[in-house]
């Protein structure tokens, strides 16, 4: 009787280990997705806030992470004393990164991508992986530090593979190999999981440590909240410092536009809506038309050029077929842009704009001209504008 | 001039002999990078080390300047550098002694001007002084070689090896640490025309002999005994080269890994490992002609800045920042346990002593059964990147900010 126990107690395991590879990686799948939660328990996962602790070369700073079922993604963290900030809004993916010298949002490029990708990732990436256009391939059985792994080859639909390794006992990620990013270049990363916990039903591994090149990052999560309150402004790429001080021209507006008659005195010429809005981050562009007798479009788009520390505005008028470039800054509250130093646009006429900020709800834009190379200026049109 | 030269062959034979072979190590307590031998051990007296009951206590924690020296111990005496700011752009780098009961300080001496990391992972010192009987010797940051007495720190002479031999400075500033053998202090210098080694003569500080070439890194020499003949192995570049302690070339092997930071481990009695985050990752060569045989490369050691130990046909070290045993036989991976960041480790009879880089002191058998902790004490808060220290029973630690003493006994 003990020795039929003995033979038949290895086949017994060695007909269910093949039954289970038997039935493909979506068995394993399966049991992987059950093992974090089930696919219900993620399903009702709207949002996701992890915050800890992250060690980079070996000093631990506050990191940050939220993401959304829709795949929008925010992420504040330290590589050694510089904090990096990255987001997708769910249009463009950003990164702020004085880490490499950018203390201003940058777009990613193809690579850094990628690691968005992974970074943003909600739950598994084997959760409905069928549906999201990825291909899993089951490369079989590894031991590994005592443990015997599951190895699931991972295909993004981005055409990207990673190799995962599943705890064949407990179906949750032990190890994964993927690309990552070091200076914005490519490279492959190792990373291990370890201390899971639940949290609302799904489990999330409370530490992670990633190794590529010889580069270590730890992160140690200490709290997880589940569909908590979510800032979404922290996905928009915040614009650069200069441009911050521009941000209120964002919205509609009603735009009165006065100048003076043949007596000298002002008179109202025009009454049209106006809108600003960022195209893209760090460009505020406005158009509206005015002109009652023969109405132009006049677009704007002002920037602020970081090296040269200096507001630029382009204004194009379409009645006369003409692109003004502006330069200047702000003088106390008013901001003063004048084509007297560009060699762009048409400058034999020097042109100024006078922005002046009136509180939140207005502010007021006037056009003035130089008969004297920029000696005296004389306004000659004033746009007043009120927020709609 | 033969008698001198015979002279010092005999004495270096018998120093390292004693050394090696007496296992009378625990007296000299850890006069060195890496302690007597260089190899990151320390006998237990036949006492094997066992953790507390109800936990190591920690007796003083001081603060200390920044800077990644180990501590020299010597009896009831510390010696090590640090360095302090005076501003953002100033500061000096000292030697000083301390009080090994108490971490009080008995006395300091300013070296010279503080390095300072431009990637600011730490300021000032790199290297470990080495002693002997009566100074130490002591390598700054700006690569100034200084004899200074242990009694009360008085200098002696320096060596300035960027004047002298045109050393070019390395990024993270100077960091290969002293080596004492007979009467010269053997060192890294990277300098040109030839003057990548140099002997230093320990009485006046005169360049006695100098060899090699390539620039100056972060690995420190050690000295062996191979085949009956006491040698020094440096690393530098793509090279491993090994000379008499008096200058004359025996050997020479172009590694599978490029500038190692650790430093290369006798594997007794005749083998030699290194290893890097580079490359093939480690390997073991056999010297004995002058183009060593290779045994194995592995890349199941990759060695950042901590070096690796020896026990019993196995190596024990840091992969990146997992714990590691690997076979010292063909390099297979044994066992390995993540959680200790890069941390860094020394090897005290048949127990581990691992500090990680968050300054955790844990006690692991050193075994190839597998992981297995005994216990660990948290001492010291912060990025802890210099290896511990063990001494009759105590084990010093440091980082940037402070320092601590940890009674095992």
């Amino acid at each position: 009787m003990t020795h039929r126990i003995k033979i038949f107690t290895p086949l017994l395991f060695f007909f269910i280990a093949h039954a289970s590879l038997a039935s493909g990686p979506d068995d394993i799948i399966g049991r992987h997705v059950e093992a974090m939660g089930g696919h219900d328990s993620w399903q009702a996962v709207r949002s996701l806030t992890l915050t800890g602790t992250m060690a980079t070369f070996s000093v631990r700073h506050d990191f940050k992470t939220v993401k959304t079922q829709d795949g929008k993604f925010y992420n504040e963290f330290n590589i050694g004393h510089q904090r990096v900030i990255e987001g997708h809004d769910g249009a463009w993916s950003w990164t702020i990164d004085p880490w490499q010298g950018f203390d201003f949002p940058r777009r990613i490029n193809a690579a850094e991508e990628n690691v968005f990708v992974q970074k943003a990732t909600m739950a598994t990436p084997f959760f409905d992986y069928q549906e999201k256009g990825h291909r899993v391939e089951y490369l079989g059985e590894e031991e590994q530090d005592g443990l015997a792994l599951h190895v699931l080859k991972l295909i993004r639909n981005n055409g990207l593979e990673e190799t995962w390794y599943l705890d064949a006992d407990t179906y949750l990620p032990y190890k994964t190999i993927s690309q990552w990013i070091d200076f914005a270049t490519p490279l492959q990363s190792e990373a291990w999981y370890e201390d899971y916990r639940e949290v609302d039903g799904v489990v999330i591994p409370f530490f992670t440590e990633r190794v590529f090149a010889n580069r270590l990052w730890a992160t140690e999560v200490e709290e997880a909240v589940v569909n908590g309150p979510v800032d979404h402004s922290l996905f928009i790429a915040p614009a650069c410092p200069g441009m911050q001080r521009l941000a209120f021209l964002e919205g509609s507006w009603h735009v009165e536009v006065s100048a003076p008659n043949r007596q000298g005195q002002w008179v109202t010429i025009d009454r049209r809506p106006a809108s600003f809005g960022w195209a893209p981050r760090d460009v505020m562009q406005g158009e509206f038309i005015y002109g009652a007798t023969f109405p132009s479009l006049h677009r704007l788009g002002f920037s602020y050029h970081r090296r040269g520390e200096e507001y630029q505005l382009m204004v194009y008028n379409d009645f006369a077929s003409t692109w003004e470039f502006l330069q200047g800054g702000f003088e106390e509250d008013v901001l003063v842009l004048e084509n007297t130093h560009s060699t762009a646009g048409d400058n034999k006429t020097p042109i100024r704009y006078l922005l002046t900020v009136n509180g939140p709800d207005g502010f007021l834009l006037e056009r003035a001209r130089s008969a004297d190379q920029g000696e005296t200026w004389t306004v000659f049109e004033r746009l007043a504008f009120s927020r709609q | 001039m033969k008698f001198r030269t015979i002279a010092c062959v005999a004495m270096a034979v018998l120093s390292v002999h004693c050394l090696v072979f007496t296992g009378n190590a625990e007296a000299q307590g850890w006069p060195q990078l890496r302690g007597s031998l260089r190899n990151g051990a320390a006998p237990d007296g036949g006492q094997p080390l066992e953790w507390p009951e109800g936990g190591a206590t920690v007796s003083w924690v001081r603060e200390i300047g920044s800077g990644f020296s180990e501590l020299l111990v010597d009896g009831n005496r510390l010696y090590t550098l640090f360095a302090e700011k005076v501003d953002s752009l100033t500061g000096w780098e000292y030697v000083a002694s301390f009080d090994a009961l108490t971490g009080e300080e008995l006395w300091r001496t300013r070296l010279d001007s503080v390095f300072i990391d431009v990637d600011g992972w730490g300021d000032g010192p790199r290297s470990t002084p080495a002693m002997d009987e009566d100074h130490l010797y002591c390598f700054t940051g700006f690569g100034k070689l200084a004899k200074v007495s242990r009694a009360d720190g008085t200098l002696v002479w320096t060596v300035d090896f960027m004047e002298r031999f045109n050393s070019k400075l390395p990024r993270w500033g100077f960091s290969s640490s002293p080596l004492l053998s007979g009467g010269l202090v053997l060192m890294e210098a990277g300098g040109d025309q030839g003057r990548a080694f140099v002997g230093i003569g320990k009485d006046k500080g005169e360049l006695v002999w100098s060899a090699g070439t390539g620039e100056a890194m972060y690995s420190s020499p050690i000295l062996v005994v191979l085949d009956e003949t006491p040698q020094v192995v440096f690393v530098n570049g793509r090279n491993m080269v090994s000379y008499t302690p008096q200058g004359d070339s025996l050997w020479a092997h172009t590694m599978p890994i490029g500038n190692p930071m650790a430093s290369p481990l006798l594997v007794p009695p005749s083998r030699l490992f290194a290893s890097a985050n580079n490359g093939a990752g480690s390997f073991l060569i056999e010297p004995g002609n002058p183009s060593p045989a290779e045994l194995f490369t592995s890349s199941a050691m990759k060695n950042d800045w901590s070096s690796s130990v020896y026990r019993d046909g196995f190596i024990y070290g840091f992969n990146l920042a997992s714990l590691q045993c690997i076979s010292a036989t063909d390099g297979t991976r044994v066992w390995g346990r993540r959680g200790f960041g890069k941390g860094s480790l020394i090897l005290v009879g048949d127990k581990l002593l691992v500090l990680s880089d968050n300054g955790v002191l844990s006690m692991v058998e050193a075994s190839p059964e597998g992981f297995r902790e005994l216990g660990s004490v948290h001492p010291i808060e912060g990025r802890s990147w210099t290896a511990p220290s063990y001494s009759d029973g105590r084990v010093y630690v440091r980082n940037h900010t402070h320092m601590a003493c940890i009674e095992l006994k």
